[in-house]
């Protein structure tokens, strides 16, 4: 918490510190110019009041932002070196030590197609990294094939937790379990979603056996990571994209085995998908874990086999 | 015999004075070179390396001598406190924590402190234009320091010399 603290101006500090936030129950804080902080916490949303030092129901006791508060904590997001978080910034957003990350936004600059720079930074969304350690203990012996795994994809709509699920998959099957060695991953972590690092060192737990490439594509970083790590399995999140395909081809040639995630609702999504269709003539993946959110809010999976023919 | 080494006393007595005076002349215009260093490293290292601010100047204060090494410490303690977000100021308040250090004039002490402004620049090429700004003016304060340094060294060891010698014929 106190990586979140710190970026707060410092006379919102004190007070934050007073309201004694559980971060279990913390899921974001919503930053806005000339609007009230808001946090958004245990389900619900709240006010900081300055005054009261404490989390109001009430809107008129939340403490309105200033332009200036933001200068501030834009500042100190970026550890006082905007020049060093350029790139970030440009992807709209800056991971924290923690994990936890700040989303941006204001008024962009565009260049050439591209985002040149974001000015006048006026909102900000930090969100509270949680890692669900253990969430795929009873998926993982489902993709374990011998001393290997299965190339495995696990899809899912948005939100559903596909990534979490993947960073759970990947900090077991690095560690090993009790009927499975390590295996050296290599993950290519292309949003810094995975791994969340920060300055480099990964903030979540991915495991003692895996090497993280940060930032890079993941064409690019599956060759790199081919070339220089020698993984045994290489993670990557979403993929999708037609250069993905090239990649995923070259690292099975090289004897490496692929856990990868991609945006699909369900089967039929997945089955329309035309690079699903390419991977599904070749018998790439040999397992798809499918995600569904039940009612409850637990999560529960399917799993095909490479032929998409239901296994459990 | 006596007035022979009375003498020999106060004349090496004058020339370790002088000795001090001309150290302190050197250490001056070493410290205006230091400050022009580490402007360079600092605006390079910020521009290319794009370590945070912190880091690098943890890492630049173990290469650079007093008394700069001090001043960029206790700027990156300040920094990873978090306690102001204003870095110029904070660069300010540290230098001045750390004036009695330096040798330099009022000038070059100021030029100094306007060159804490690198430090807030959001972009390399801001930062590069920076850097160019306060390094000029740094060298013209080093040229200066330099024609100045030869008059000084040669007036402090002839001042030394002369009143070495008022002091002989006063006392002997």
């Amino acid at each position: 918490m106190k990586s979140i603290y710190y970026i707060f101006p410092v006379k919102l500090r004190e007070g934050l510190l007073k309201c004694r936030i559980h971060m279990d129950c913390l899921e974001e804080i919503r930053v806005r110019v000339g609007q009230p902080l808001i946090f958004w916490y245990g389900g619900k949303e709240w006010y900081y009041d300055a005054h009261q030092m404490r989390l109001s129901e009430q809107l008129e006791d939340g403490y309105i932002m200033m332009e200036e508060d933001l200068t501030d904590m834009v500042m100190f997001l970026s550890r006082y070196s905007v020049y060093a978080f350029e790139e970030e910034m440009h992807n709209g957003f800056v991971t924290l030590e923690g994990g936890h990350r700040v989303g941006i936004a204001g008024q962009v600059r565009m260049e050439r197609g591209k985002v040149a720079d974001i000015r006048y930074i006026s909102f900000l969304n930090i969100r509270v990294a949680k890692q669900k350690q253990g969430c795929a203990r009873n998926l993982l012996p489902y993709l374990i094939h011998g001393k290997q795994i299965y190339n495995t994809l696990i899809v899912s709509a948005p939100g559903i937790g596909k990534t979490t699920y993947l960073r759970d998959c990947i900090r077991m099957l690095s560690d090993g379990t009790s009927y499975l060695n390590g295996l050296r991953i290599g993950l290519v972590d292309e949003r810094s979603e995975i791994a969340a690092c920060h300055l480099g060192v990964p903030q979540n737990d991915v495991g003692q056996r895996t090497d993280v490439l940060d930032r890079c594509s993941k064409s690019e970083g599956m060759r790199i990571l081919l070339r220089a790590m020698s993984p045994q399995v290489i993670a990557v999140d979403e993929l999708g994209a037609e250069e993905d395909y090239q990649a995923v081809e070259q690292t099975l040639n090289c004897g490496s085995r692929i856990l990868g995630t991609l945006h699909a609702a369900d089967i039929q999504e997945l089955k329309e998908k035309k690079l699903v269709q390419k991977w599904l003539a070749h018998h790439t993946f040999e397992r798809y874990v499918v995600l569904h959110k039940a009612e409850s809010g637990s999560r529960n999976f399917k799993i095909y086999d490479d032929n998409l023919e239901l296994l459990c | 015999m006596l007035r022979a080494i009375g003498c020999l006393c106060i004349l090496s007595g004058m020339l370790g004075i002088s000795q001090v005076y001309v150290a302190g002349i050197r250490a001056h215009y070493r410290q205006l070179l230091d400050g022009k260093e580490l402007l360079y490293r600092l605006g390079n290292e910020m521009c290319y390396l794009k370590l945070p601010l912190p880091q690098l100047l943890k890492r630049l204060a173990q290469t650079i001598h007093a008394p700069y090494s001090g001043v960029l410490t206790d700027l990156a303690a300040e920094l990873d406190a978090y306690r102001e977000a204003d870095v110029k100021k904070l660069w300010c308040e540290v230098l001045q924590h750390h004036k009695k250090e330096f040798l330099l004039s009022m000038t070059e002490y100021r030029t100094l402190q306007e060159a804490g402004s690198i430090l807030t620049h959001e972009n390399g090429q801001m930062q590069e234009g920076a850097v160019r700004l306060y390094s000029e003016q740094f060298d013209r304060l080093i040229e200066q320091a330099a024609k100045e340094m030869e008059n000084r060294l040669k007036l402090c060891r002839y001042l030394s010399a002369a009143a070495g010698i008022f002091l002989i014929l006063v006392l002997i």
